[in-house]
Order: C-alpha cells, then sequence, then structure tokens
C-alpha cells in the first residue's frame, strides 16, 4: 500500500503528531520563564491556566462550528480537513475535565464568585446579576453546554466514520439535516458560555456582539490550523492529491473573510461603546486602554488586520503554500495576543509583560491538544472516502 | 404567452439544473428573454393592472411631496419627542430591500454561485429603485432639499455658519448611500451592456438599433471587449462587497451611537445587515414568484433558484432572530434600568401589538421554510415573503418610535401617530417602485442573457465531460476555474 492510501495514518500528520509535544515543552518554558515577570502567586498560575484554557477552547469549538458548517454547505473546502475539524471537536470532553480547577477556583477570575465584590451595594449591577451568574447556575448551564456539545459531536462524526464503512449516501443528508439545526443551536450556546466564562470578568460590562464575536474569533483558530497544517505537508499525502491551487484559495479566502469579520466586529463594538460613553460599558476600553494594553490594541489593530488583510488580497499569497502557511500561522500568533487582551486587562495589576508566560500556558494546552487530535485522527481515515461522490457543483448541474 | 416545457409531464421539477427544460439552445434561451422587449404583446394584463396601480400611487407621492414642500415637515406626525418617524423608518426599509441585489449580484459573483445569473438583473434593478424610494425620505425631512447638499456635503461652512458635524453617521450616511447608488448603477449598467448589444443585434426597428446601438457603447464582442469587461465588472464586485455591508453597517450607526434604550447596542451592525438581505429577499421573492409565472421564465427561474433563496432568507431571519433574543437577555443582563424598561414597553406597553407581530412575522412565520416541502410550494413561500416584508417594516417601527416616544424621563414620554401624509408618502414610494420595476421589466432584459449563455455553455460541457469520462476528479471543474482566473 502506497503511502499516498489514506488507509493509513499518512506520515505527514504522524509529524504533526510528534511537533505537537514540542509545542507543548517550549510553551512551559516560556511558561516558567515567564512566571518570574508575573509573579506565581496561585492568582496568577489559575489566570494562566484559565486562559489556556479558553484559548483551546477557541480551537476546539472552532472546530465544532466548522464542521458543522461544512456538513450544512459541503463546500470543497472541506473535505480535506474536515477530519481535522471532527477530531478537534471530539477533544471537548477533555477540556470539560480541563474546567473543573478553574471552577474549585473561581474567586481568583470571577467577581461574581468574590464575595467582597458580591457583598458590597455599591456593586449593584454584580448584584442584579447574581440570580444568574451564580456557581449553580453556571455549573449547570455549563454541563449543558458541552452536553450539547459533545453529543452532537459523537453524533456527527460518528456518522462520518460510519459512512467509510458503509459508504451509505444517504448518511450525507443526515449530517446536513442534523447540523443545519445543530448550527443555530450553537451559535446560541456558544454566546451564553462566553458570556458566562469571559464577559462576566469584568464587574459591569456588557456586549450584545460578544458572543458571535468569539465564534469567529474562534473559527479563525481553527481555519487557520487547518491551513497551516495542509500547507506544510502541500506535498505530501494526504494533502498532495487533495488541496489543489483552487482549494489553497478558498483557505486564502476565507481567512481573509474572517480577518476582515473580526475587524468588522470589533470596530463595531468598540465605535458604539466609545460614542456612548456610558460607565457600564466603558469600564472594558478604560481597562484596555490603561496600563500599557494600549500599544498592544493597536498592534492587534496593525497586525492581526491591516498585515493578513494586505497579504490576503494578494493572489500570490493564496497560492503559495508556504505564504499561505506563514500568515495562518501569524494569525494563530495574533488570536493568542488578542484573547489575551480581552482577558488580562480585567485582572489586577497586569501589563502586557504578562503576554510572556500566558503565550506560554497556551502554547502547553494547545501542544497536548494537538497531541490528542492527531491521536484520534489517526483512529480514522485521514480523508473520508465519501469525498469520493461528491461532485463539483457544475458538474452536478449538468 | 409561451409554453413552458419543463422536460416532462409532471409536476414542475426540483433537480440542481440551473437550466431547466429540454433542448435548450443558445438562440432559445436570447429568445425566451428578448421577446419582452420586441413583441409588446407578451404582456399579459396583469402587467397593466399592477403598473396603473403603481402610478396612482406614484401620483399620491407627488401630491404629498407637493404639500410637504409647501406646508413644512409640520404635515408629518413627528413631533418632540419623536422626531423621527416614518421618513426614517421607511428609508431604512428601502435601504435594506436594496440589499439583497448588491449580494446576489457581486457578493454571490465573488463567490462563483452561478445561481445568481438568472436572477442578478432585476435584483440590481431593485437595488436601484429601492434606494431612489429611500433617498427621498431624508432629503425631504430636510425641509428643503434644494439647500440640502449644503448641510450635507462637505463643502464648507452651511447657510447657517456651521460645518457638518462629521463625528454624526447621518453624515457618513449621506457618503455611503451616495457612493452605494453611484456604484450599484454602474454596475447594473456595465452589466447590461453586452446585452444591449445583442438587442441592438436582433431588432429589425431602426430607432430601437440606434438607441441600443448607442448605450451598448459601441460593443462588439471581441475577445479584447469581454476581457475588459470581465476586469471592470469584478472590479466593480469588489468595489460594491464592502460597500453592501458598510451602507447599512453606518444605518444602524444612525442609531447605535446614541443612547437612547434600545439604540444602542452593539448588535446592531451585523444585525442590521442581515436584517436588509432578509427583507431584500423577501422582495425578490415577491418579485420573482410573479414574473416567473406570468413570461414563461420557469425553465430560467427555476425550483432550485426559489429553493436556495428561501434558504437564504431562513438563514438571514435566524439571524434577526437571533438580534431580538440578544436585545431582550441582555437588556436584563446589563442590569441598566431604562434598557430593561424599554424591553418591558415592548412587551407590554402601547406599542405591544406590534413588537408581538414582529416577533411572529420575522421569528416564527419564516421558520416553516424549514420543511421543504413548504418551501417549495410557492404560494406559501410568497405568502411568507409578504409576511417578512412587513416584519422587517414593524422592525424599524418598533427601533424608532416605541425607543423615543419613552426614553430616559416619564414627563418627556409621548405618543406617535403617523398622519395621513406619512402613509400617503409610504404608499407613494411603493408605487414610485412599482412603476420603475414594471417598466424595467417592459423595457429592458431581465434576466441576463449573455450569463445565461454562458452557463448553459457550461453545462454543455460538462456533460460532455462526464460522458466522455474526463472530470472524474471531484473538484476539477471548481480548480480548472480557480485556475483559468489566476
Amino acid at each position: 500500500m502506497s503511502d499516498n492510501s489514506p488507509a493509513i495514518f499518512p506520515a505527514s500528520l504522524r509529524t504533526v503528531g510528534r511537533l505537537a509535544p514540542a509545542i507543548a515543552i517550549l510553551g512551559l518554558l516560556l511558561l516558567g520563564a515567564g512566571l518570574g515577570i508575573g509573579g506565581s502567586s496561585l492568582d496568577r498560575v489559575i489566570q494562566y491556566y484559565y486562559y489556556g484554557w479558553i484559548i483551546t477552547l477557541g480551537f476546539s469549538l472552532g472546530c465544532y462550528g466548522l464542521m458543522l458548517l461544512h456538513y450544512v454547505v459541503k463546500g470543497s473546502w472541506g473535505y480535506p480537513v474536515i477530519r481535522i475539524w471532527e477530531s478537534g471537536a471530539r477533544m471537548l470532553p477533555g477540556l470539560l475535565i480541563a474546567a473543573l480547577p478553574i471552577f474549585l477556583l473561581r474567586e481568583h477570575l470571577f467577581p461574581w464568585a468574590q464575595p467582597e465584590l458580591t457583598s458590597n451595594p455599591e456593586n449593584a449591577v454584580l448584584i442584579h446579576r447574581l440570580g444568574y451568574l451564580n456557581p449553580t447556575w453556571i455549573a449547570i448551564r455549563a454541563i449543558i453546554y458541552f452536553t450539547f456539545w459533545i453529543g452532537s459531536t459523537q453524533f456527527l462524526t460518528g456518522l462520518s466514520r460510519k459512512q467509510d464503512e458503509t459508504k451509505d449516501p444517504t448518511l450525507i443528508q443526515a449530517r446536513t439535516n442534523f447540523s443545519a439545526v445543530a448550527l443555530v443551536l450553537f451559535v446560541l450556546t456558544a454566546n451564553f458560555a462566553y458570556t458566562d466564562w469571559v464577559m462576566s470578568l469584568e464587574l459591569r460590562w456588557y456586549s450584545t456582539i460578544f458572543g458571535v464575536w468569539f465564534v469567529i474569533s474562534n473559527s479563525m483558530c481553527a481555519l487557520a490550523l487547518a491551513s497551516v497544517i495542509t500547507s506544510l505537508f502541500h506535498n505530501k499525502a494526504p494533502y498532495a492529491d487533495s488541496v489543489d491551487n483552487a482549494v489553497r484559495k478558498d483557505y486564502g479566502n476565507l481567512l481573509l473573510m474572517h480577518t476582515m469579520v473580526w475587524a468588522y466586529f470589533s470596530f463595531s463594538q468598540w465605535v458604539i461603546i466609545w460614542s456612548g460613553n456610558l460607565p457600564d460599558e466603558i469600564e472594558f476600553y478604560l481597562h484596555r486602554f490603561a496600563d500599557g494594553w494600549l500599544s498592544v490594541g493597536a498592534f492587534l489593530v496593525i497586525f492581526q488586520f491591516f498585515g493578513p488583510f494586505l497579504l490576503l488580497l494578494s493572489g500570490k499569497t493564496k497560492r503559495k503554500p508556504m505564504l499561505l502557511g506563514a500568515v495562518a500561522t501569524w494569525l494563530i500568533l495574533m488570536r493568542l495576543t488578542d484573547i489575551c487582551w480581552q482577558i488580562f486587562p480585567s485582572f489586577k495589576g497586569t501589563n502586557p509583560l504578562f503576554l510572556v508566560p500566558a503565550l506560554g500556558a497556551a502554547l502547553v494546552f494547545l501542544g497536548i491538544w494537538l497531541t490528542a487530535v492527531m491521536r484520534s485522527m489517526s483512529s480514522a481515515l485521514a480523508i473520508p472516502v465519501w469525498v469520493e461522490p461528491i461532485k463539483d457543483e457544475v458538474l452536478h448541474h449538468a | 404567452m409561451a409554453d413552458i416545457d419543463y422536460g416532462g409531464d409532471g409536476p414542475e421539477p426540483l433537480n440542481d439544473a440551473l437550466i431547466t427544460g429540454n433542448n435548450n439552445t443558445y438562440k432559445s434561451i436570447e429568445n425566451q428573454i428578448t421577446r419582452l422587449i420586441f413583441n409588446q404583446r407578451t404582456h399579459p394584463k396583469s402587467w397593466l393592472f399592477v403598473f396603473v396601480v403603481g402610478f396612482l400611487l406614484l401620483n399620491l407621492l407627488m401630491m404629498a411631496m407637493t404639500w410637504l414642500l409647501y406646508k413644512g415637515v409640520g404635515i408629518w406626525g413627528i413631533n418632540i419627542p419623536c422626531a423621527w418617524g416614518f421618513d426614517i423608518i421607511n428609508f431604512v426599509w428601502w435601504i435594506g430591500i436594496g440589499h439583497a441585489g448588491t449580494l446576489i449580484s457581486a457578493i454571490l459573483l465573488l463567490l462563483r454561485q452561478q445561481w445568481r445569473n438568472s436572477i442578478n438583473r432585476f435584483a440590481e434593478a431593485m437595488t436601484l429603485f429601492a434606494v431612489a424610494c429611500a433617498g427621498i425620505y431624508p432629503l425631504f425631512h430636510t425641509g428643503r432639499p434644494w439647500v440640502a447638499f449644503y448641510w450635507l456635503g462637505p463643502i464648507g461652512p452651511n447657510i447657517l455658519g456651521l460645518w457638518p458635524q462629521f463625528r454624526s453617521p447621518l453624515v457618513w450616511d449621506v457618503f455611503a448611500v451616495s457612493t452605494y447608488a453611484s456604484v450599484s448603477l454602474l454596475f447594473w449598467f456595465v452589466g447590461l451592456i453586452p446585452d444591449l448589444a445583442t438587442l441592438r443585434d436582433k431588432t429589425e426597428n431602426k430607432a430601437l438599433k440606434v438607441l441600443f446601438g448607442m448605450i451598448s457603447m459601441g460593443w462588439r464582442g471581441s475577445a479584447r471587449h469581454w476581457e475588459r469587461y470581465e476586469t471592470a465588472y469584478l472590479i466593480l464586485a469588489g468595489l460594491s462587497t464592502p460597500l453592501v455591508l458598510s451602507v447599512h453597517t453606518i444605518v444602524s450607526f444612525d442609531f447605535a451611537v446614541g443612547i437612547v434604550p434600545g439604540w444602542h447596542t452593539t448588535i446592531f451592525p451585523p444585525y442590521f445587515v442581515a436584517g436588509a438581505v432578509y427583507a431584500g429577499f423577501a422582495m425578490v421573492l415577491t418579485l420573482a414568484i410573479p414574473i416567473r409565472a406570468w413570461y414563461g421564465l420557469k425553465n430560467q427561474i427555476t425550483m432550485r433558484h426559489l429553493d436556495w433563496m428561501a434558504k437564504v432568507m431562513l438563514t438571514t431571519g435566524l439571524i434577526v432572530f437571533y438580534g431580538y433574543v440578544m436585545e431582550v437577555f441582555y437588556g436584563w443582563y446589563s442590569g441598566n434600568q431604562f434598557e430593561w424598561a424599554m424591553i418591558l414597553n415592548r412587551f407590554k406597553g402601547p406599542y405591544a401589538p406590534f413588537y408581538w407581530a414582529l416577533v411572529f412575522c420575522n421569528g416564527i412565520a419564516p421558520q416553516i421554510l424549514w420543511s421543504p416541502k413548504l418551501r417549495r410550494n410557492l404560494v406559501v413561500l410568497f405568502v411568507v415573503a409578504q409576511i417578512v416584508s412587513i416584519g422587517m417594516w414593524l422592525e424599524r417601527y418598533i427601533i424608532i418610535p416605541v425607543s423615543l416616544t419613552r426614553d430616559f424621563l416619564p414627563s418627556s414620554w409621548g405618543y406617535y401617530t403617523p398622519s395621513v401624509w406619512d402613509l400617503g408618502m409610504y404608499a407613494g414610494t411603493i408605487g414610485l417602485f412599482i412603476v420603475l420595476m414594471f417598466l424595467f421589466i417592459r423595457f429592458m432584459p431581465i434576466i441576463n442573457i449573455f450569463e445565461m449563455k454562458d452557463l448553459l455553455a457550461r453545462m454543455h460541457h460538462a456533460h460532455h465531460a462526464e460522458d466522455d469520462h474526463t472530470a472524474t476528479a471531484p473538484g476539477s471543474a471548481h480548480a480548472a476555474l480557480a485556475n483559468a482566473e489566476e
């Protein structure tokens, strides 16, 4: 059997599996070096852990969202990498377990878990929210969200793997029908989940766009990951045959679209809150414009938006695998930086130097996550066999 | 009316073919579309009936505008605290309707979605006419439209000695809408040129030959012409795409940058854009369903097209409904008494019936489109499109007067009732839209002739490739197209 056969776990993906622990070790070194900068109190350690968890959850939920989207629209861009996204989504049970320390040590993170804040009558907004933001309800809701995400992932990826064996084409429509409903519920659950787990870091702040902002941010992470892997191994199985210039161009265009939507959502949120300048809302930006964090924000405007935007407009970037891979890697780094900017200014006494240990924590989590993703991928075909009967629209319509 | 050949004796088929029927040729496609212009007897009596209704309403618009200019904006129902009423409601409604045209013509082109080919022309026309209707409202709300340009344009201090407030999204609107209108007009006209040349070549009437000859700009269909045409069309599509998003985003900023409860919410920009596409597709369906029946165009605007449009409407409707849910949840979550009072006012206040009608029209009724059977029932689809159009109008009504009439101080609360002139002007712009649309149907090719011929060529090519087993790799045509673009 040749190396190109989908029946064996390709060498390229084995390489990713071998590289992943190295990423975790690199992260550990960064974290160790960085702990000296921000101190190694329990507060700080749990903050880094929480940040790493949020980043990794973002990758898994991004994979989950793109998997659902692909099952609904059946675009040709999704077939070569659907197994990466399926496996990424299959990591959600591990992330549920990894959330336990965050829940148990919640008073180090969330205002609603800090009695000195919840008992202060000056915090009227926080007190108003306590009926919703309390440990019992937060835990119940988290279980509901994870049950839905995990259950639907198991069902869909089960169907996908079953089709490898049975080659039953009716399963394609079954997945589409299920995914259309799941996609709607996913956006709703993700919105409420990120309200509980990130928005509530601020005492009073709220924003109606924040949930979908995270949906796009996560989706960009998953798409960038797929672009990096397919670009790195563009001349090796299984991507040498399945990712041609047209599909690579699709990845470039999708990354461009995500970059623009990210900027659109971020700008909209900022301009509306800045114009209103209301005390309940503006605290979010006041925290992010102080203690040196403004420079990180400005950096993101230039290097998360303008840089990738201009590069991805060019056809050359989308044609050259290594160039596209480099832009996608950069976008992942920018996502890590941006999420750090979203989270850390909510904690007292932080500044941009905290990026170093935070990035270390994220790499530790991502390294472990990627190792597990590759293990999951090795138990199925890297490219599903059911890709074959699905033809391009023009051919199909003839 | 032409006989319609669905390619079989049974009911109208739902397959994936973008052109249905047997024995389609380039000539048959050309004839089916051009006969609407060259053979004026093709037009049924229903055309005349709708046109006359539209024309009468247009006259009502003329009366309403004349009276407005004579008496001033006091003839409208607006007053403090509700200084914005039907004028801005209808402005936003019309602008939204226009968005589907640009989405179909530009965004679907960039996404290489070929199902746009048979609906893009009249959807683009719809955009232009809807923007024309929209533009009337802010212009006449100034009371003196002949000096509005000085007030709004970037040409120095106006007659009151003040500069326009460039931090106001109302000023951004002027730039956004006028740029959008200009680019949409150019896009529509450039897309028409090859078809105008076809009309020039086909007509036997000398006057028409001269007319079409002039407006087809000397098109000869040479390789160089096609190459330049394709480049220009792609550039215009690239320009239109951010424009269509920016226009309704800025329209949403008109409200969201203020601090009025119910306006100041960060989800507004994407929610307005989705709402615009939602309303726009409802209008495209409102026009497409009768037109394809009256003019025997069921082979070009197929059940597949209608099915996809229904799906787009369902998807954008879900986004809009998501926006409503977020408004209610964060209204409570904010802990802000004014935000929550606004939500309760919507639920139980004097305008509550409108709010619940809105939830039904935009949130509940379109859910029947999940059912493939109902989605493909044209009566059901047409009725849902009407419900959505009403719902999207109600949405603007709920956002504007309901918030303005009950803001922070109970002592300044009020109640908004539109005057007869508000109603007349609204009905009048519907008349203007109908008249322009029906004149367009009668005198311009409503389906893009050359793109349909191109689509037929691709279908034939792909069919032969399948027969010859030369197109076996999935995505090969897709790849060929993309590689050709490069």
